[in-house]
């Protein structure tokens, strides 16, 4: 089976394992190219969206309480309590003993014995003293002026650059939707490629299904089959959407007796594609009944379309 | 003056790139997020509730101290929640398979009771989505998505499947595949908004 599988069939078996493994990472992808990391996401995703369709339910509010408390322990972080509404007594503000103002000193008359300043220096060197502390404070404006301007450009740099990644995040995420697209139209591509090998190779075993015995049905179908009597392509076209509760299967005939090759349905007007690369071995005919849904173990009702044996699939 | 524009919800990546800078309160906004849908996984594979919310307080914890091992180019942040609840679970499952059979069997005769979350916790684009998984998990054929839950609920391999259900490997395996070709297929809008 290993040489039959296709890129897209690995990355599933690939996300198979890693369900199996239970590492709980990403599928990791089958070869280092963007095709498979593409398909490794896409897959990824589609096991992430399995467990959508469960019905929430909410977890009991302490689990989150714990969990932050938790939280706050491992990180360092204090949880301040609750603060209580109720009124606090005020705390009595302590006794202040007023000091005594200081007894005023008796007036001396100094006498200029030694003249305070020496001879020939005015008393302008007094105030000149100042300037210093007057640069000082104006140093300390201009800084803290500049601090606040500092911190103002540094928040609106702040601001640009979160914005700047946020734009950079929606053009990485429209980049990346892009990928998948074509990843996507690209498997398209190679499965269109792959059934038009099959149907035109020169060796394939080409049968007709026509509706069983007189039964006027539009339905028709085609199957090819390929030289390896493994991969198959079936066009079918004029079938009628299985009514409710019903699902068409396909069945084949062989050796080893008559095998479900899967159940489908249909829509109005649509010309249906099934392939594989895989069909049981020795098969002989193929045949499509209307079954119950989901399918049966064996047919339950008369062939809507068999193959109408104009071929040698042994 | 022009008014600014309302803050839209931050994503769930910003949200975790907060985390990692140690941001209790975007560890709040995503638990209130994803929690009801994690609880509901972890519940499914284990079917005890109170196991399920110790694997949910794993994993946020988890999240707490490896926000750094999310990539984002790898998976969504809701993808990477889920995948790691299934594999905690999974894994105590297993254990406790080894050590508590005689509880698993009661518990499968007394099954916890599904319910529904209160109105409110689940937001109308998840419960969009979430109707949208289930319709197509319901097209499936029985024996597709059979084999599907098995892999994925139960954490068994195909080989093992192949031998619970009686069936040959390989077609085990083609089941599977055709599952999960056609469910990318159906979903690829839902997709699509996770990347």
């Amino acid at each position: 089976m290993k040489q039959d599988l296709t890129l897209e069939d690995h990355t599933i078996l690939a996300a198979l394992e890693a369900l199996e493994g239970g590492t709980g990472e990403p599928v990791t992808p089958h070869e280092p190219s963007e095709t498979a990391e593409t398909l490794a996401r896409l897959y990824t995703e589609v096991l992430g969206l399995v467990a959508c369709d469960l019905e929430p339910s909410a977890p009991r509010p302490e689990t989150r309480s714990l969990l932050l408390a938790a939280v706050a322990r491992e990180s360092g972080i204090h949880v301040l309590p609750t603060v209580d509404p109720t009124p606090v007594d005020p705390i009595p503000a302590p006794a202040v003993r007023p000091i005594p103002a200081p007894a005023p000193l008796p007036r001396v008359a100094l006498a200029p014995a030694v003249p305070a300043v020496p001879p020939g220096r005015s008393t302008a060197p007094r105030r000149g003293r100042r300037w210093p502390l007057a640069l000082a404070a104006s140093v300390a404006l201009v800084l803290a002026g500049l601090s606040g301007w500092l911190v103002q450009q540094r928040a609106e740099q702040e601001v640009t650059i979160e914005s700047l990644r946020s734009e950079l995040a929606g053009e990485r995420r429209k980049a990346e939707k892009a990928l998948a697209e074509a990843a996507e139209s690209q498997v398209e591509v190679e499965r269109m490629r792959s059934n038009f090998v099959l149907v035109t190779a020169p060796a394939v075993t080409i049968s007709p299904l026509r509706p069983d015995g007189a039964t006027a049905s539009p339905a028709r179908g085609t199957l090819f089959v390929a030289p390896d009597h493994q991969h198959w392509y079936l066009a079918l076209h004029g079938l009628p959407p299985a009514t409710a509760g019903r699902d068409y299967q396909l069945w084949w005939v062989a050796d080893e007796g008559i095998i479900s090759g899967g159940t489908f349905d249909t829509r109005p007007g649509e010309t249906l594609e099934l392939s594989s690369a895989t069909m049981p071995a020795n098969t002989r005919d193929v045949m499509i009944t209307l079954e119950t849904d989901g399918g049966s173990a064996a047919p339950s009702s008369p062939p809507i379309l068999r193959g109408a044996g104009v071929y040698d699939l042994s | 003056m022009p008014l600014p524009a309302p803050a839209g919800p931050v994503s769930d990546a910003v949200l975790v790139r907060r985390v990692l800078e140690r941001s209790p309160d975007a560890l709040a906004e995503l638990y209130d997020r994803h929690a009801p849908s994690l609880l509901a996984l972890a519940r499914r594979i284990l079917g005890r509730t109170a196991d399920a919310e110790e694997v949910l307080q794993e994993v946020f914890l988890h999240l707490w101290n490896n926000a750094g091992r999310y990539d984002p180019a790898r998976s969504s942040v809701s993808t990477w929640l889920v995948l790691v609840v299934r594999s905690r679970s999974i894994d105590r499952l297993r254990s406790r398979k080894v050590v508590d059979r005689v509880h698993e069997a009661a518990h499968l005769e007394n099954p916890v009771p599904e319910h529904a979350s209160p109105d409110g916790v689940e937001s109308v684009f998840i419960r969009e989505r979430r109707q949208r998984v289930k319709a197509e998990l319901e097209l499936l054929p029985p024996e597709q998505k059979q084999v599907l839950e098995m892999a994925f609920y139960k954490g068994l391999s195909q080989s093992e499947i192949a031998g619970l259900v009686g069936l040959p490997l390989g077609t085990v395996k083609t089941r599977t595949l055709l599952a999960m070709k056609k469910l990318r297929s159906a979903l690829r809008s839902e997709i699509r908004e996770l990347l």
